[in-house]
């Protein structure tokens, strides 16, 4: 017996494929390419503010100094009081109330307020499209689904998916050939596609879930929910006093001395419930962290069993690593990271021959050819833009971008040539990205060859040279077409 | 420590040989005497094994998939057949019908219905076919959550691969009623 969807299935699979694929279309772009850059959120921060002090070693003075520092500005304690402790990947060290955050620096007294630039654009973007954070999130998860229903559809559609799995044809029709690079890219990609679709909507649409089966499962306790799912935080009653920070991080030390704290949290900070959280991460372990709670004479309470609790807690608590390629043993991260972002472009590659495929089936042209063109080459030069306004001064980011977005657009509907357009949109990125990089090197010209500045500077650059050479070759495309329409004429 | 290393480095050969017995089998260039495709998959299950055994199941095994994708693709790169591209029409053409030969409310109704109401009526029917399972409840919320975007995924394919759009909305309705009823009365 063959395992061969029928020609009536495949069909409606195809047109099922076509129309959720062209509704999400653009979103779906925008959202795989700003989260492929997400991946090195943590590098673009250290770029765009390069003149923080970085260090990967602390210890509980430079906590409690921090801790101390905040509260004594503060006339109200917050409910919570995050510090982010510095590692090997990530430098820096951080304290956050929720509202306000700030730098730490070397001797733990709060520094410069984090700048948002390009790596707050980014995740605004992929997180929630810019918009208010609750419908932008949920969007964002309905477009997870939305790439789940597409890989379901777009295997159905492939009854020649094992024969045609390693042909690639380049050049030839056009249809032909985005035809072949979308599935040669999502065929081989499909682990990873279902992966970033499946946690991707699993950010969002758990708050409509939580919703639902409160009411239904838990008398309307959606904090009991949540807790049966993550596990409740302990019950503290004792006498105000400074939080030991050093003998908790003693204790875990020897509880758990493979355990690499990330960040810790002081709960009701100034209370008789007040306790302490340490984060940590765990080798060989793709849960975000296991959470260590202590009262505030450093005495272990318990631990919430994200590592080693009931199996959903433990498969919900690796999402984000999972989602965002924050994972690898020693040695392995870097190249983990960059697998995401290759594996990231390609889903972004996907999505744009997706349309492409559609676009070069129905034949002719319209306003929909210059608003994919100014949208797909556009965004990348809107992002540039944004981050050069960013570096430049204090301007609006989604400002900027949007409108470097509509400045693309109008060119490609004044022009009415996709190619032409894409020519000019490529040169124009390549253009603010040059830019861009002379622009941070002159403002910051003592940390031009250090680490995070060379690499972002590098990859810019590099960058702008692809997008000058892939103009170059549709110019010289378009040359080749007038001659051989003269050729015609003549 | 050095078993692991070799273990390491083991595991991403045997990904990519798998891979490309695959590819001479799918392509027509068998080897093994006809058994490349089974040979194939063989190999890339034991370089998820020994990844997983190296590295720990966890990493191990999200190495090796990552691995096959990407020898995959360079497979795919170093044999592309280059051909001589057709001239693309860059002037305005009419287009019979952008978005297909449907009504307009015939859209609209396929929008609302895959989305919306898609997403309502799995949420409803996840949550309540996940209170059945015989887990511990925090794992039943658990299923759901990662069960619920997949249903609600294939329901919006099958919303839009169907011409029975009304009757199609009525089912998923009527399925959201019961769901509800069994949930909340």
């Amino acid at each position: 017996m063959k395992l061969k969807p029928s020609p009536a299935l495949v069909k409606s699979s195809l047109s099922a494929h076509s129309v959720v694929g062209l509704v999400i279309g653009y979103l779906m772009y925008l959202v795989c390419l700003t989260g492929a850059l997400v991946v090195y959120k943590d590098v673009i921060q250290r770029w765009e503010q390069p003149d923080v002090a970085e260090f990967s070693e602390f210890d509980s003075t430079t906590v409690e100094t921090a801790l101390n520092d905040y509260l004594s500005r503060q006339e109200q304690s917050p409910e919570s009081l995050y510090v982010v402790l510095p590692t090997d990947h990530e430098r820096r060290m951080h304290l956050s109330d929720g509202e306000a955050e700030w730098l730490l620096r070397e001797d733990g007294t709060l520094g410069a307020e984090p700048r948002e630039g390009l790596a707050h654009l980014l995740v605004e973007l992929h997180y929630y499209l810019h918009l208010p954070s609750n419908i932008g999130i949920l969007l964002v998860s309905a477009l997870g689904a939305m790439l789940l229903g597409l890989i379901i559809s777009g295997l159905l559609a492939h009854p020649r998916i094992f024969k045609d799995a390693f042909r690639f044809r380049l050049g030839g029709s056009r249809r032909l050939e985005q035809a072949d690079i979308h599935n040669r890219l999502s065929v081989w990609g499909l682990p990873f596609h279902l992966m970033i679709a499946l946690t991707g909507a699993f950010f969002g649409l758990a708050g409509l879930l939580v919703l639902t089966a409160a009411p239904a499962y838990y008398g309307g306790d959606r904090e009991a929910l949540i807790a049966d799912i993550y596990g409740g935080d302990p019950v503290v009653e004792a006498p105000v006093q400074k939080v030991d920070v050093a003998a908790a991080l003693a204790e875990l030390q020897q509880r758990a001395p493979e355990a690499e704290p990330i960040y810790l949290v002081v709960q009701k900070p100034n209370t008789s419930g007040q306790f302490l959280e340490i984060a940590a991460s765990l080798p060989g372990r793709l849960v975000y962290s296991e959470i260590y709670r202590y009262d505030a004479d450093g005495i272990y309470i318990n631990h919430q069993g994200l590592s080693d609790g009931i199996a959903g807690r433990q498969i919900l608590y690796s999402v984000y690593r999972i989602h965002f390629g924050h994972f690898g043993g020693e040695g392995t991260t870097f190249w983990v990271k960059l697998a995401y972002l290759l594996l990231g472009l390609a889903l972004t590659v996907v999505s744009v021959t997706g349309v492409n495929v559609w676009l070069a089936r129905r034949g002719g042209r319209d306003w929909v050819n210059d608003f994919w063109c100014a949208g797909v080459w556009g965004t990348p030069a809107a992002i540039a833009m944004a981050a050069l306004g960013a570096v430049v001064g204090n301007f609006s980011l989604i400002g900027f971008f949007l409108a470097g977005l509509v400045a693309c657009l109008g060119l490609s509907l004044w022009l009415r040539d996709e190619t032409r357009s894409a020519m000019l949109l490529k040169w124009g990125s390549a253009i603010l990205l040059l830019l861009l990089v002379a622009v941070h090197g002159l403002i910051y010209p003592a940390q031009v060859g250090q680490g995070p500045v060379l690499a972002v500077h590098t990859v810019a650059l590099l960058l702008a040279a692809w997008f000058v050479w892939a103009g170059y070759r549709q110019a010289a495309g378009i040359k080749a077409a007038e001659a051989s329409r003269g050729g015609l004429a003549v | 420590m050095a078993s692991s290393l070799w273990m390491n480095a083991l595991a991403p050969l045997l990904c990519g040989a798998g891979v490309y017995l695959l590819w001479r089998s799918w392509r027509g260039r068998k080897l093994l005497g006809g058994f490349s495709a089974a040979g194939g998959w063989l190999s890339v299950l034991a370089g998820i094994f020994i990844w997983a055994s190296a590295a720990g199941g966890e990493f191990g095994t999200s190495y090796a998939l990552i691995a096959v994708s990407l020898v995959a693709w360079i497979i795919c790169a170093l044999g592309v057949e280059r051909r001589q591209a057709k001239p693309a029409r860059n002037v305005d053409v009419a287009v019979a019908d952008t978005l297909g030969d449907t009504s307009r409310w015939h859209k609209w109704g396929t929008f609302v219905t895959a989305g919306p109401i898609a997403c309502v009526a799995t949420c409803l029917v996840t949550v309540a076919l996940s209170g059945l399972l015989p887990f511990a409840s925090g794992n039943r919320m658990a299923f759901a959550a990662l069960a619920y975007p997949l249903a609600w995924g294939a329901a919006s394919v099958w919303i839009c691969a169907s011409a029975h759009l009304a009757r199609n909305a009525l089912i998923l309705l009527a399925v959201a009623a019961v769901a509800a009823v069994f949930l909340f009365m």
